[in-house]
């Protein structure tokens, strides 16, 4: 399944004072099983393209084709299409509303009218895939459970409409830093096992360069960068100057450089930088 | 407490447990905020950390125990509002926090209402707003502002009280890269230059490494302490706690593994650079 974006502009408030425009241009493929990372400081488009994706929003113009299907177009099933592109939001804890946690995950395939026995199948198989036991955690409530746990079942619940996208807006914010790893964990997992492809939108470098395929830097409305990682960080100075970081393993193998140490080009993960140093710095270096 | 000059919150053998909670929450915590210090607590979700933040400035009343902000006890009710202006709270949400529609009638709302004179209101709004470099958005509406912008308001409001110490509760969770890095440069800024002294409640570890000190909270009592360098050198134990260290200082922990002679201590890249420098010249 690709998703495919065509010259899409958003303008907020449209003919009002505050008109903004959100997005400018934007020309994509989403390609099926890909990873991408979509970086971007606050207000340079990112949950504003995101949500265009399973059509929340429509666009200003220019079009947004999933699997060939115009979002715009009154003849497309939209509903059908939010079931195949899952969209989980900045903080989605906010949205848990219901008595229990297996009630909350269930919300989704109820509506769309499935029988009990399918709903029952898709609310285990979620809390499998986000690592919530069903037996301690199914009839609790969702308010008694830690920050962490709660997006979890947030997470769990969109992925019960078994979407083949899930687009997660910054769905490690706000969290500790094992809270983190756990939902970093869940999402590399679905990626590997069940070939979904990700959309990730991410404030975290290094997050972005431990996991994503493909990163998309937004800015002022625009794609300004789109590549593999190692292609992308190695541009640390126009990163820099739209307000971005590169990953830490990006600047010390630039000041290295900077020092006359022969480096290799594009490294951007710890791995690689771990042995890029242990090779600069040969046999001197290690104990005897 | 002949120390109390020295110190701006100590905290004695302090308990807090929530209503109905069958453990406290904060477990017999000794600890103290120095005079122009920069402190750090950390701590997984759940640790406590940030109920203590919340007993820093009598937002909660101890269980057992005591806290002492600049010599008075937050348990005598008298005191409330003079230990609020000493010790000043900025909290996480920017949008929850900002309470007037004009950024300087929200720095203006703490001193209106413990009913400093007009003109020095004016006086101290324009202070407080150039201390955080937001004198330009004097007269903006607070929603046109960015995220960091608003935890800087924020700061301000907290600053025209003329405070000892301001806590900062994960005010910098919700920003982007460049937010943290406002917020993170105005309180240290306030810190070096105003002398004033700064808890900061974080997950981010590159953030607790600009701190004079950190303390690592467990179970709602203290399982850490010490210098940054002291405390993340400690690699297995912080992780055990629920928590990271800077990449750098994770890097240094791979070389050594690997039998490479780099300080165990190292927190930045820079220092990381040194680092390599010195063993390459070392051959």
């Amino acid at each position: 399944m690709s998703i495919v974006i065509e010259h899409l502009n958003y303008v907020y408030m449209q003919g009002g004072p505050y008109e903004t425009k959100a997005l400018n241009d934007v020309s994509l493929t989403i390609n099926d099983g890909e990873f991408i990372g979509l970086i971007g400081h606050t207000g340079s488009g990112k949950s504003t393209l995101v949500q265009h994706l399973n059509g929340l929003i429509m666009p200003s113009s220019g079009r947004v084709l999933v699997d060939g299907l115009d979002l715009a177009d009154k003849n497309t099933d939209r509903r059908a299409i939010r079931r195949r592109v899952g969209l989980v939001f900045q903080y989605p804890e906010n949205q848990l509303f219901e008595e229990t946690v297996a009630k909350d995950i269930a919300f989704g395939p109820k509506n769309l009218g499935l029988d009990e026995a399918e709903i029952d199948r898709r609310v285990r198989t979620a809390m499998r895939r986000v690592a919530l036991d069903y037996d301690q955690i199914a009839e609790r409530s969702v308010f008694e459970l830690s920050g962490g746990q709660m997006r979890r079942v947030a997470i769990a619940g969109v992925l019960a409409m078994e979407p083949q996208t899930l687009v997660l807006d910054e769905p490690c914010a706000g969290l500790d830093p094992r809270g983190r790893e756990e939902i970093l964990g869940l999402i590399s997992d679905l990626h590997r096992e069940s070939g979904a492809t990700i959309v990730m939108v991410s404030h975290s470098m290094d997050d972005v360069a431990a996991l994503a395929e493909r990163v998309i830097v937004m800015n002022h409305g625009s794609v300004v960068m789109d590549g593999t990682p190692r292609e992308v960080f190695a541009k640390g100075e126009e990163l820099r100057a739209i307000g971005l970081d590169v990953p830490q393993a990006v600047e010390l193998a630039q000041k290295l450089r900077e020092k006359g140490f022969d480096i290799p080009e594009g490294i951007y993960r710890m791995d690689e930088i771990r042995a890029a140093v242990e090779a600069a710095i040969g046999k001197g270096g290690r104990h005897a | 407490m002949s120390n109390l000059k020295d110190n701006r919150i100590i905290t004695s053998e302090l308990c807090y447990a929530y209503p109905e909670a069958e453990k406290n929450a904060v477990d017999h915590v000794n600890m103290r905020v120095k005079k122009g210090e920069f402190l750090a607590i950390l701590g997984h979700n759940g640790s406590g950390k940030s109920t203590l933040a919340k007993l820093f400035n009598a937002l909660y009343v101890p269980s057992e125990g005591t806290v002492w902000v600049v010599g008075m006890d937050t348990r005598d009710d008298d005191l409330v509002f003079d230990i609020r202006q000493h010790a000043g709270m900025v909290f996480q949400n920017p949008d929850n926090q900002i309470v007037a529609t004009v950024v300087e009638e929200d720095v203006a709302f703490g001193l209106e209402n413990n009913g400093v004179p007009p003109k020095e209101i004016r006086v101290r709004i324009d202070e407080a707003l150039a201390a955080v470099q937001m004198s330009q958005f004097a007269k903006k509406a607070p929603h046109m502002l960015s995220g960091g912008q608003k935890q800087r308001v924020a700061i301000a409001g907290v600053l025209a009280m003329k405070p000892d110490v301001i806590i900062l509760d994960e005010s910098t969770a919700m920003l982007d890269p460049s937010g943290r890095r406002e917020v993170m440069n105005t309180v240290h800024r306030l810190n070096r230059e105003e002398g004033i002294s700064v808890a900061i409640i974080t997950h981010y570890m590159s953030e607790a490494a600009t701190a004079d000190y950190m303390i690592v909270m467990d179970e709602g009592r203290i399982a850490m302490s010490g210098t940054p360098r002291e405390v993340f050198t400690k690699v297995d134990q912080v992780r055990a706690l629920g928590l990271d260290v800077p990449p750098m200082t994770d890097l240094a922990h791979m070389l050594r593994a690997d039998g490479v002679d780099v300080r165990a201590d190292v927190l930045t890249v820079d220092e990381m650079v040194e680092e390599v420098c010195r063993l390459s010249s070392s051959i």
